[in-house]
């Protein structure tokens, strides 16, 4: 059984850092994306079962990573997870009407997060 | 040096046989060159300085970066005290007497402490005061610039920084109205256990914006001990008795009706009517004589508040007393009497409907429109 993909987009260094090191622990093969333009190269070249995102990174934003991720057939079946430190209601039914499926708020917690995670991967870690 | 001379000789000897007007636009030129000159040495050196401190600064941000990744990994193996132990002792290792290095790592530290909940952010905490990093905190706490005061606030509340409220408490009396939210929000925050004493001294103004986020505060923050609010009732600052009538009727303080009561001769209106509110609120049975006796004393906008509270209370004693507010020429009066006597069921709307008998074609539809 193939493993699990997951994209991490942030631009915060340590975040991403600590939350792909967290994932790859877990058994999952990361990708780490510093922004906008190379989550959107990896996302070309890769598969991804999960997205974890957020809303503020340079160049190409969450959202229209989450836009552009839902409206491919191809990629569509993508689990995106939005993060973002905006907890303001619009900017949550935004990311959801543009098809993002979890929403996690900053700060957030490590455990709760890897959770969210393994509830959005279809297939079992091996 | 003859040839030096030679030239200059020359040159000068040149420029006094030029016109006046052109020998003026001559200097003119030379002071502009030079000027041009200054300025742009002064842009490129400018540059080459932020090129420089960008440089320096990407470097130790990276070295932090990887000791504080470093860190948050082990945290999950290794024993957390040995954690801590070696993280210390690996930024001990950065030369931490440069204050920019102490700077980047004390914004590194407060930034990725944003990011994080639970167990990270304790660790980060942690961390932070092992570092010694609140002595920054303290500094800006005491600068002169309220900008700077106001960063160290929001910082020390980040950090959960309760060795700071000492110094946090005595920017609660400022002058500045930002430094004294802040610092109160933040006090408040930091000591949930006896943090309301300062509203006894308090003589500045709490505003209207700033009332709503202490309350917001104080309603969602878990208080270890919850004070008797109207124990600031009897503030001189009516800012203060708002607030704490604000906070009394969220908590539901019945044991503050007979200060509620006392507020009803306040002499700020909107402290009466808020107290008004409150006696409705909580249904205080013993305040309904006063309330009647201050009804004849108030402008019309207090006796509507009046009216609502007796609905409210619905005692059974004021039906005499709403059914004349009924026939009241002021229309918002008479229509809050009617519905305050039908808030008391069945004895109130028996009386409506006796009044309606003998009221004028007015009363009856909104009477009518009250019962229908």
């Amino acid at each position: 059984m193939p493993i699990p993909k997951i994209l991490v987009i942030e631009d915060e260094e340590l975040v991403r850092k600590v939350v792909e090191f967290r994932l790859k622990k877990e058994g999952y093969d990361v990708y780490p994306a510093k922004d906008g333009g190379e989550a959107l190269e990896l996302i070309e070249q890769h598969q991804f079962d999960v997205i974890l995102v957020d809303i503020m990174i340079p160049y190409v934003g969450g959202l229209e990573i989450t836009q552009k991720v839902k409206s491919d057939p191809k990629t569509a079946s993508t689990q995106i997870i939005v993060v973002s430190a905006n907890g303001l209601e619009n900017v949550i039914l935004e990311a959801f009407a543009l098809g993002a499926d979890d929403f996690i708020a900053k700060p957030f917690n490590l455990p709760e997060l890897m959770m969210r995670v393994k509830k959005h991967i279809k297939q079992p870690v091996g | 040096m003859e040839t030096f001379s030679f030239n200059a000789t020359f040159i000068l000897g040149f420029l006094d046989e030029l016109p006046p007007r052109v020998y003026l636009a001559f200097w003119i030129l030379l002071i502009c060159l030079a000027l041009f000159c200054l300025l742009g040495i002064f842009l490129i050196s400018k540059r080459m300085i932020s090129n420089y401190m960008q440089r320096r600064d990407r470097y130790w941000n990276a070295q932090i970066v990887e000791i504080m990744t470093q860190f948050m990994v082990r945290m999950d193996n290794a024993d957390p005290a040995d954690s801590l132990r070696k993280t210390v002792h690996e930024f001990e290792q950065l030369p931490l007497k440069k204050a920019y290095i102490k700077q980047l790592l004390y914004k590194q530290v407060i930034n990725y402490h944003r990011n994080f909940t639970g167990n990270s952010a304790d660790k980060l905490r942690d961390l932070f005061r092992k570092l010694k990093l609140d002595s920054l905190t303290e500094h800006k706490l005491k600068s002169w610039d309220s900008s700077t005061k106001i960063a160290g606030i929001l910082e020390a509340a980040e950090m959960q920084l309760e060795n700071l409220s000492p110094v946090i408490e005595r920017l609660i009396y400022s002058k500045s109205s930002e430094i004294r939210i802040e610092a109160q929000t933040t006090y408040i925050y930091l000591n949930k256990h006896h943090s309301f004493h300062f509203l006894k001294e308090l003589n500045e103004p709490i505003l209207e914006w700033h009332q709503l986020i202490l309350l917001n505060l104080i309603t969602h923050i878990k208080l270890k001990e919850l004070p008797l609010f109207s124990t600031w009732l009897n503030s001189s600052n009516s800012s203060v008795v708002e607030l704490c009538l604000k906070l009394v009727l969220h908590f539901q303080q019945f044991e503050a009706q007979d200060k509620l009561i006392q507020l009803l001769e306040h002499p700020d209106v909107k402290i009466q009517s808020l107290a008004i509110k409150v006696l409705g609120e909580f249904e205080a049975v013993k305040a309904e004589e006063s309330l009647e006796k201050r009804y004849a004393l108030v402008d019309d906008k207090l006796k509507v508040d009046i009216i609502h509270a007796l609905g409210r209370i619905a005692s059974g004693k004021q039906l005499n007393f709403l059914l004349e507010a009924v026939n009241s020429p002021v229309f918002e009066i008479a229509f809050e009497a009617t519905q305050a006597l039908q808030n008391h069921g069945e004895p109130g709307i028996s009386e409506l409907r006796k009044a309606y008998l003998l009221a004028p074609t007015i009363t009856k539809e909104m009477i009518e429109q009250v019962l229908a």
